[in-house]
């Protein structure tokens, strides 16, 4: 009993010692630094900077330095943010601006007697390159869209409106989107007329992005490279008159055949298709 | 002699890179895995046992880990009163494979250690933040959940720490 007793006491007296003494300090002092550098944390910096006037005046000036640095940083990352924040707000603006601006192009246009208009943000393209030249989803709104509600996209180039598509049968269990087919759809066939000439063909979607295929044009027709093409009044879907695209090529005509087929380059811009302006009839 | 070495490094080593991960991040949860090492090893091997893995663990934690006082010398103190105590009062004295025993001796021994180190914190280093009021949640769910996993840790020190048998040969 006695001898491990004193044994603990003298070793508990030296130990107190030791933590009264300037190396305990200094001990301290290379811990708290070395945690530092293994885990720069603020909280071990602060235990650096407590302990550094152990080591000396040098330390304590480092570890000042350091901690300034830290500040300066701190300070900047929060101009960065307040910086981000600015220009995120500026895009914000900008956007409603642009929105508001086609709408109320779209009221002042002749398609505002006829139909009620609604812009609305495409939130989903689909997976998959086929999805992405087919569809584009929008967020289900409040009054739903009608079936094969036709779709427009701002046509900057020509600062027109030209046709995107119409809305698509809902699948079952889609509870969250609504989608539109695309005019390059595969699924997509939309009735039309060429604009100079006036005849009368079908215009189908392929899967690609830069073409359609204008079908059953009549044998002598004066089609050519370049002519616009439009939405017919023949279209039970769609408005006459709206713009979809271009000729690109004409198919050489062979004996058998009783229709000329041409291809069409459409206007509808995927790359860029991030709103479409949605037509809804006017309710009677 | 060997294996009471690994395990104070094995237990040292276990804490800092518990704190070095954020652990203290969980509900400031910290287990004082050492502090219940040495109430196991004073109760299992004596008090000189208890006492010499004390000092030797509290070391090896100050060097390694900046304990909450800051102060150097102070985690050898406690552990070696700690390891001494439990050997003097337990040793031979209480059945060790009773799950109340280890319970109790962990409760005992986490609450006498948290005890001197705040005493000796005030000396020599300010108030023991451990103790201070946002704390004491955290440390009393510590101190519960130590206790409840007491009966396994000191069967993993009984296994580790018993004597083994000379090897005879093999017998066919």
């Amino acid at each position: 009993m006695k001898k491990d007793f004193y044994l603990a006491l003298g070793l508990t007296v030296f130990l107190m010692i030791l933590a009264g003494s300037s190396l305990a300090g200094r001990l301290a002092a290379w811990r708290a630094v070395a945690w530092y550098l293994v885990n720069p944390a603020p909280t071990a910096m602060a235990q650096a900077q407590r302990h550094a006037y152990h080591l000396g005046e040098s330390w304590e000036k480092l570890f000042e330095a350091r901690r300034y640095l830290d500040t300066l940083e701190k300070i900047q990352a929060g101009r960065d943010l307040e910086n981000l924040r600015q220009s995120l707000a500026i895009e914000e603006d900008s956007r409603r601006r642009t929105i508001e601006a086609e709408s109320q192009k779209t009221v002042a246009g002749s398609l505002a007697d006829k139909w009620q208009t609604q812009v609305v943000e495409i939130v989903y393209r689909g997976i998959g390159e086929s999805d992405w030249v087919s569809q584009a989803c929008v967020s289900k709104q409040p009054a739903a869209f009608k079936f094969y509600a036709p779709a427009l996209q701002f046509y900057r180039p020509r600062g027109e409106f030209i046709l995107a598509g119409r809305l698509r049968p809902e699948p079952a269990g889609q509870f969250f989107y609504q989608c539109f087919e695309l005019v390059t759809s595969p699924r997509h066939a939309a009735a039309v007329i060429l604009a100079t000439t006036g005849e009368a063909a079908l215009l189908a979607g392929l899967g690609r992005p830069d073409r359609l295929r204008l079908s059953y044009l009549p044998l002598d027709s004066k089609a050519a490279v370049g002519e616009r093409v439009m939405t017919s009044a023949a279209s039970s879907v769609y408005p006459p008159g709206l713009a979809v695209g271009e000729i690109v090529e004409i198919e050489p005509l062979r004996s058998s055949q009783l229709f000329k087929t041409a291809y069409v380059r459409p206007y509808l811009d995927l790359a860029r298709l991030e709103r479409l302006v949605v037509l809804k009839p006017e309710e009677f | 002699m060997l294996r009471l070495i690994g395990l104070a490094f094995a237990v040292v080593i276990l804490e800092v890179f518990y704190n070095l991960a954020g652990g203290r991040m969980v509900f400031y949860f910290s287990p004082l895995l050492a502090l219940q090492s040495v109430v196991f090893i004073g109760m299992l091997l004596g008090p000189m046992a208890g006492l010499g893995w004390g000092l030797a663990a509290g070391l090896l934690e100050d060097l390694c880990l900046v304990t909450q006082s800051g102060a150097f010398g102070l985690t050898p103190i406690v552990y070696l009163w700690i390891g001494w105590l439990s050997g003097r009062l337990m040793c031979g004295r209480v059945d060790t494979a009773s799950w109340a025993v280890r319970m109790i001796a962990t409760g005992a021994g986490w609450l006498s250690g948290i005890g001197l180190g705040a005493l000796l914190s005030a000396i020599y280093a300010g108030p023991l933040p451990v103790l201070s009021r946002p704390y004491l949640l955290s440390g009393a769910v510590t101190l519960a959940v130590q206790m409840m996993l007491a009966p396994g840790v000191g069967a993993v020190l009984v296994k580790i720490l018993q004597p083994r048998g000379k090897f005879d040969g093999y017998t066919f």
